[in-house]
């Protein structure tokens, strides 16, 4: 910072403050008039912000609110099996069995939807510590996404998450049989690469086997952890 | 040739399209980020349009006399303002700041507020005001120019501003973008005010009392907020935590750094200033100092002023 220019102080002016109103002003409202109207404005602009988002926060209190979709329908747990990050193969309705499943389909070279998405699941599931959720990613771009690259991604967002990959046949399978669209190839993007159009559907499957709870792109992390919390409880939403 | 506000502000709009190459403010997007330079037309229009501004209003009222060294420094100190402007505005730190990292919003604050702001007020010369002072908003300039004031509204649009709703609403379109912009440049040159005024009449008086204003204002009060940034559970503003990722930092992460450069990016331009004002302050007193008493070999002599005259003169 440079050295601010001396300038000559204001010698007719010894109470230190501004200098006074010029008399022959114009009418109108006066410059504090002005600045307490703005002032009062941002505090209210702030308060209006806070209700606002105390009023959202209040949002998931109720039983049956979530922030994913509550299926009419449960979807049955899919029947698929593909190979994990360490080449074993994977039977998915047999390795869940009886647990919090998170399933979630994307691919690592995913610009947007997928790294968000998994960040968001992994900083909501360090909020609420004590919920045992498998979080399962299947690989939707064989052709790049090795099993240990799989891997290496998943491990930057939580070394827990499970990578599953397999032929196209068998992803293509993998997802219809979890009820999402199945994953295209979007074409050249400007990073020398292609783009993998992908469903941003997450689905949570409950101890009991079943697919209950739809989540779309833009879920925040305390609305997952919030959701998981309930889900972990088990306190109003799923049969006994 | 005048040009109509509103003819301009439909220029401006044709490039309000949110799926255009072609943009007219930095605003948040879904896009994932690209290294790839993208044009802002609105930032390019506002700062030719305040090099123009400045340029227009030095040759009109320049005064007919040889200029001093302080006075021909000023377009200089004016010009590196406008860079710093262009810079916190334009892509990428501005387009980083307005929808992918938290701390790019933040460091756009900062240089707004402690960076464009005293260096626009440095670069303008008093003479620059003999029409402004003619003018009936230079009142609301007047009350501006009160620490109170200053430190009241500087507070108040730091508070607004970075409240999550505020942010995640004005960022996520162009308009509101700007809207945000505008209001910290505005912000900028106030808090300053009192300091760093123009009018060396409108500064106070005392350098104590700006010290002690700027600290409080600039320094002390916004560590509140920054710490909240900091310690908070999870990323407060929506618009940066699902943004795509950027440098593949975590979105608390970067809204802790946030918070770091809220709390303490200020002391490379606060304590400085701080220390200039201080050193100000300790010379006006010495000016003021009563001068030493005399020997006491003058008051055995008679020749001591009588205690009347001393009291008189202090």
């Amino acid at each position: 910072m440079a050295d601010p220019p001396a300038a000559p102080e204001n010698p007719g002016n010894p109470s230190g403050d501004v200098g006074p109103a010029d008399p022959h002003r114009p009418g109108g409202p006066s410059g504090t008039t002005i600045v307490i109207g703005l002032v009062v404005t941002f505090v209210l602009v702030l308060v209006g912000g806070l209700v606002l988002r105390a009023n959202d926060d209040g949002r998931t209190s109720t039983a049956a609110d979530f922030s994913g979709n509550l299926l009419p329908e449960p979807r049955p747990r899919p029947d698929f099996e593909l190979v994990d990050t360490s080449g074993e193969p994977f039977d998915f309705a047999t390795e869940t069995d009886g647990e919090l499943t998170i399933l979630f389909f994307g691919y690592a070279n995913c610009p947007d939807v997928c790294p968000i998405t998994l960040a968001t699941l992994s900083e909501a599931l360090e909020l609420v510590r004590g919920v045992d959720a498998k979080v399962v990613f299947v690989s939707v771009d064989p052709e790049r996404d090795t099993p240990e690259q799989i891997r290496a991604y998943l491990d930057r967002f939580d070394s827990r998450f499970i990578g599953l990959t397999g032929t196209p046949e068998q992803l293509k399978a993998a997802q219809v049989a979890a009820g999402v669209t199945p994953a295209y190839n979007d074409g050249p993007n400007e990073r020398g690469g292609y783009d993998v159009g992908h469903s941003s559907q997450v689905i949570v499957f409950t101890p009991d086997d079943l697919g209950r709870l739809v989540y779309g792109f833009g879920v925040r992390q305390d609305e997952w952890a919030a959701d998981l919390e309930r889900v972990r409880d088990n306190r109003d939403w799923w049969p006994q | 040739m005048s040009v109509r506000p509103w003819s301009l502000w439909w220029t401006c709009s044709i490039f309000m399209t949110e799926d255009g190459d072609v943009q007219f403010w930095c605003a948040a997007s879904s896009d994932p980020w690209s290294w790839t330079p993208k044009p802002y037309v609105g930032v390019w229009l506002a700062m030719a349009a305040l090099v123009v501004f400045y340029m227009r209003a030095w040759r009109r009222h320049r005064p007919d006399r040889p200029l001093s060294r302080l006075e021909r420094r000023k377009p200089w100190w004016f010009g590196l303002g406008v860079a710093l402007l262009w810079v916190a505005t334009d892509w990428p730190v501005g387009a980083l700041g307005a929808g992918y990292l938290a701390s790019l919003h933040m460091l756009q604050f900062m240089i707004y507020t402690l960076g464009v702001g005293p260096l626009l007020l440095l670069g303008i010369p008093d003479w620059f005001l003999d029409h402004a002072r003619q003018q009936r908003w230079w009142q609301v300039v007047r009350t501006l120019s009160r620490p109170l004031v200053a430190g009241l509204l500087f507070n108040a649009v730091l508070l607004s501003t970075h409240a999550p709703v505020t942010v995640d609403l004005l960022r996520a379109t162009q308009i509101g973008s700007f809207v945000m912009d505008v209001v910290w440049f505005a912000a900028g040159l106030i808090v300053w005010l009192p300091v760093l005024n123009p009018d060396s009449t409108l500064r106070h008086r005392s350098p104590a009392v700006r010290a002690v204003y700027l600290f409080l204002a600039v320094g002390a009060l916004p560590m509140l907020p920054g710490g909240f940034l900091v310690f908070a559970s999870g990323p407060l503003y929506r618009t940066f935590e699902l943004a795509p990722p950027v440098f593949d930092i975590s979105a608390t992460v970067d809204q802790q750094l946030a918070g770091l450069i809220m709390k303490v990016g200020n002391l490379p331009i606060v304590w400085p200033v701080l220390l200039v004002l201080f050193v100000k302050w300790s010379r006006a007193d010495q000016a003021v100092a009563p001068p030493p008493p005399r020997p006491a070999v003058d008051v055995l002599a008679g020749t001591a002023p009588s205690a009347g005259a001393e009291s008189a003169d202090s």
